[in-house]
């Protein structure tokens, strides 16, 4: 990934140019698009979907619309909160599809997410944190989608709010408002789980 | 006494507020223990939030994702391809319909064209059949044969023609051969051998004798010959029997 990143800075690469690159049948340039957003995308996925495999399944629908349709970016938006907003919707467009998944959602019997290991924290320290993260995970799923999003968005991706108004296509005041509920409902079912 | 609202709570968190709404949260928050409880939780929830940390995707993803796309784009090139070669149908089709209905028309021209041609042909009797008994032949079908036929010019048709219909273009043909080499007068058959009118049965090598057209008609053989007429109407010398003698019949040398 950091290979990617480092290629992009060094080949000098900005969005449009890979994008161009791409629709010319540069296939190094959608590799390249990929490794540089694939971290992103995931992230993002697991978060909405609160499921591993899920979250993969999404991040390559994500990518094959990238894919599909990468002409159509003009570059007036970062090419990252174009991918942002392409998987943004495919999450919702999963989520009102897949009944199972919301179903599985609501019972909260979501797959465990793996967290990568803090080196610098003992195994009890481990074990702390990953019931923790898995609490938050929980309360996170259980969340209106519209909160999950915001809320996603802001505290993991840390999109600014004007940049969450643009993925999401929304007003900032909205967004103000869903960040605010959410984490709020986070709170009280996190509160609530610890009592 | 008011709460603050939790979307200014949250805000302030986030530093998105003007500086005039942050001093009067925090003079607010200086005052009222529930929202300040309330702005720890939150804040407890968004450290929360952010210690839950980056995830690396799972490992199969990129060939996954790279190999899906590849192929992906295959397909819609494929399909691209087909969209052009239909858009170059559709566009062809404007040329291809009046062309083939010029085509049709005129296969339909000339077959009618052939048609009329071959119904015309079958009205003249220009077919002889050589194996009809002459007295199958009525006595009204001879001048209209011998009106029709121009011997002189083809050097065969003559004497009591036979009209034949035969719708085949094979006969037909075959006939057209036929009538140029052979003919039957009075119920007589005569073939074209090395420019020889022969009657049927007679060995050109067999020994003859020469008489000319024009003392035909008063000689010994006379009530032995056929039409002298249409004898002649044949345009070349006609070897025949008369009687028990072989005659040549020959043009008039003078």
């Amino acid at each position: 990934m950091k290979a990617a990143v480092l290629m992009a800075e060094v080949t000098g690469d900005t969005d449009l140019e890979l994008v161009e690159r791409h629709r010319y049948g540069d296939q190094a340039a959608f590799e390249q698009i990929y490794r540089l957003h694939a971290e992103m995308v995931f992230n993002l996925a697991l978060r909405m979907t609160g499921d591993a495999e899920e979250a993969a399944d999404v991040s390559q629908e994500t990518f094959l619309r990238v894919h599909r349709y990468c002409g159509r970016f003009r570059g007036r938006s970062s090419l990252k909160t174009w991918i942002y907003r392409v998987a943004v919707n495919c999450c919702r467009s999963r989520f009102r599809r897949n009944q199972t998944w919301r179903t599985r959602i609501l019972s909260g019997s979501l797959e465990r997410v793996e967290q990568v290991p803090d080196v610098r924290r003992g195994p009890e320290d481990h074990t702390l944190a990953r019931d923790c993260a898995e609490a938050v995970s929980q309360a996170l799923s259980r969340l209106p989608e519209p909160f999950r999003e915001a809320v996603v968005l802001r505290d993991l991706e840390g999109l600014s709010y004007e940049e969450i108004a643009r993925v999401v296509g929304i007003r900032i005041g909205t967004v103000r408002s869903r960040i605010a509920r959410g984490r709020d409902r986070l709170r009280i079912l996190l509160e609530s789980s610890e009592s | 006494m008011s709460h603050a609202p939790v979307e200014m709570l949250s805000s302030y968190l986030d530093g998105e507020l003007s500086r005039e709404r942050r001093l009067r949260v925090e003079r607010h928050l200086q005052g009222c223990e529930e929202c300040r409880h309330r702005l720890e939780g939150l804040h407890r929830v968004v450290q929360r939030l952010e210690g839950l940390g980056r995830i690396s995707p799972i490992p199969y993803l990129e060939q996954q994702v790279l190999q899906s796309a590849a192929t992906r784009e295959q397909e819609e090139s494929l399909r691209d391809r087909l969209e052009r070669g239909a858009g170059r149908l559709h566009i062809e089709r404007w040329v291809w319909l009046p062309t083939f209905g010029l085509v049709v028309a005129l296969v339909t021209i000339i077959y009618l064209f052939s048609w009329a041609l071959q119904s015309q042909n079958q009205g003249l009797p220009v077919v002889l059949d050589v194996e009809s008994p002459a007295s199958e032949v009525s006595e009204e079908d001879t001048p209209v044969a011998l009106e029709r036929a121009s011997p002189l010019a083809e050097g065969s048709r003559a004497g009591s023609l036979q009209p034949k219909r035969d719708d085949s273009m094979h006969a037909n043909s075959a006939d057209a051969a036929l009538r140029s080499r052979a003919t039957e007068i009075d119920g007589r058959f005569f073939e074209l051998q090395n420019g020889v009118w022969v009657e049927q049965g007679v060995d050109l090598r067999e020994p003859s004798i020469s008489l000319e057209f024009s003392e035909a008609a008063s000689s010994e053989w006379r009530d032995e010959l056929p039409s002298l007429t249409e004898l002649e109407l044949l345009g070349g010398p006609v070897r025949l029997r008369a009687g028990d003698q072989l005659v040549q019949l020959e043009f008039d040398r003078r």
